[in-house]
């Protein structure tokens, strides 16, 4: 099976901190792949660098058969927007432009980036939204949604450029508890549709456990527990594991109480 | 009091110079600032420099010195403008100096959350900043571009001292004709507050075009 991404032997650092150290993963693509970890363990900055929007320092980084960094050398600026429309992300606090309609944010880039007539582009806008039920609010402005909505319409956003990896960076992360489960909805339906390659970082274990084909315990940048769900999640071998599990399970007894 | 209106229409000649050179100025003003403020942050290096000089020489002399030089010193060096251009050109590169570092601000205070998005979706560095950076720090550049739009029209007073009749220049020719000294610095005060006035609500008007749909200022949170 072909690869979507591959990470060998990746190192990367912020000034003096360690971010990534010999960093190694292959997501086969189409797969759903969680990853897991305490903050500070390098798992949004693997989405970071999958997205191009960080370097690397050593080792080498492909992207759907391509290779997208390779030591410290830096791509020319056209050749990283090429490699860019293979993948799409959503980020934890959304980033909607705010300037835009709901439906401006969708179609935008893909006329002004992908070339898609303006018509044809809000056509497929709208089925999008309505994908992700939020067809009644095409004019609204951002502003105007809750956090709920507007990471919907991120998702929505992300998708129109119909990139073929799907990273998803702490979605829910940045949501009121009520609002959680009408993202994830939107990304189980996803999900359950296949055909694209999805990377979730994310602190919502049962989730991730549900929809996940496999999940990577991360720590201290590097890969330290990697499965099924049943195993990283069901019954961790690694003590940092479990013990991240643990005290993540407990925060959520407490959330309970 | 009917002989203080009387002289309302020679202050209003005044005022009509005062006002085209304020408008002139400022449109390019306007260009200037858009330009060096982005050359400061985005050009190639010698660009930049460029550019950082400009405002630094414009903002950090007297502009009525600016203006002596461009109108008495540079005809001595064989370059001669006329009063009318000089004035125009001068004051607009002062206030475009000040203008470039609103934009400069402006844009680097836009959340980095929103390039990143922009560069997601597959936008180059331009056309992230012409499509999703640029129409939101513009939102955040109308207050301050409104107080440099009011601070150019009170600096316009300025060209009296080289020789055009603007609304200062003939409030001191009537007052030395009249002696009505009282009368006629009221009269020139109210006329600039209320040409200062339009201004502010001009700004206002496009203040709230810019933000309508948004629920808070400039910024995306």
């Amino acid at each position: 099976m072909s690869l979507a991404l591959a990470f060998r032997d990746v190192g990367k650092r912020f000034g003096e901190t360690r971010v990534l150290e010999a960093f190694d993963l292959e997501v086969p693509s189409g797969e759903k792949l969680a990853i897991i970890g305490p903050s500070g363990s390098g798992k949004s900055t693997v989405l970071r660098i999958a997205m191009a929007l960080e370097g690397i320092d050593t080792g080498r980084v492909e992207l759907m058969g391509e290779t997208l960094w390779e030591g410290t050398r830096r791509p020319p600026e056209r050749e990283l927007r090429r490699l860019r429309l293979q993948a799409g992300m959503v980020f934890q606090h959304f980033n909607l432009f705010p300037h835009m309609s709901v439906l401006e944010n969708i179609w935008r880039a893909p006329v002004d980036v992908a070339g898609i007539g303006r018509e044809e582009a809000e056509t497929r806008a709208r089925e999008l939204l309505s994908r992700v039920g939020l067809a009644e609010r095409a004019e609204a402005m951002p502003d105007q949604l809750s956090g709920g909505q507007k990471q919907r319409v991120a998702i929505a956003r992300a998708l129109a450029m119909r990139p073929p990896v799907m990273l998803f960076d702490e979605v829910t992360s940045a949501l009121d508890p009520e609002m959680v489960g009408e993202v994830l909805g939107v990304l189980r339906d996803l999900a359950d549709q296949g055909g694209i390659t999805m990377l979730l970082v994310t602190h919502e274990m049962q989730f991730a456990a549900e929809i996940a084909d496999r999940v990577v315990f991360m720590d201290g940048g590097r890969v330290v527990e990697d499965g099924p769900p049943s195993q990283v999640i069901g019954a961790p071998v690694e003590p940092r594991t479990r013990a991240f599990l643990a005290s993540v399970l407990r925060g959520a007894d407490v959330r309970a109480d | 009091m009917t002989d203080s209106l009387a002289m309302l229409p020679l202050l209003l000649e005044g005022l009509r110079l005062t006002l085209q050179i304020t408008v002139l100025a400022a449109v390019l003003a306007l260009v200037l600032a858009i330009v060096a403020g982005l050359a400061r942050s985005y050009a190639p290096r010698p660009l930049a420099w460029l550019a950082a000089t400009y405002v630094e020489i414009f903002r950090g002399t007297s502009a009525l010195i600016q203006l002596f030089w461009f109108f008495f010193a540079l005809p001595l060096l064989g370059v001669e403008l006329g009063a009318f251009v000089t004035a125009v050109l001068v004051l607009g590169l002062n206030s475009g100096a000040y203008g470039a570092e609103v934009v400069r601000g402006a844009i680097g205070a836009v959340p980095r959350g929103q390039w990143e998005a922009a560069t997601s979706l597959g936008y180059g560095r331009l056309g992230a900043l012409r499509r999703v950076v640029f129409p939101q720090a513009a939102l955040a550049m109308v207050p301050p571009a409104g107080n440099l739009a009011i601070e150019l029209l009170k600096n316009t007073a300025l060209v009296s001292m080289i020789t055009l009749s603007d609304l200062t220049f003939r409030a001191q020719i009537l007052r030395a004709e009249t002696l009505r000294t009282v009368e006629i610095f009221i009269l020139v005060l109210v006329l600039y507050y209320l040409a200062a006035r339009f201004i502010t609500h001009g700004m206002g008007r496009l203040e709230r075009h810019l933000a309508r749909g948004r629920d808070h200022g400039g910024l995306a949170p």
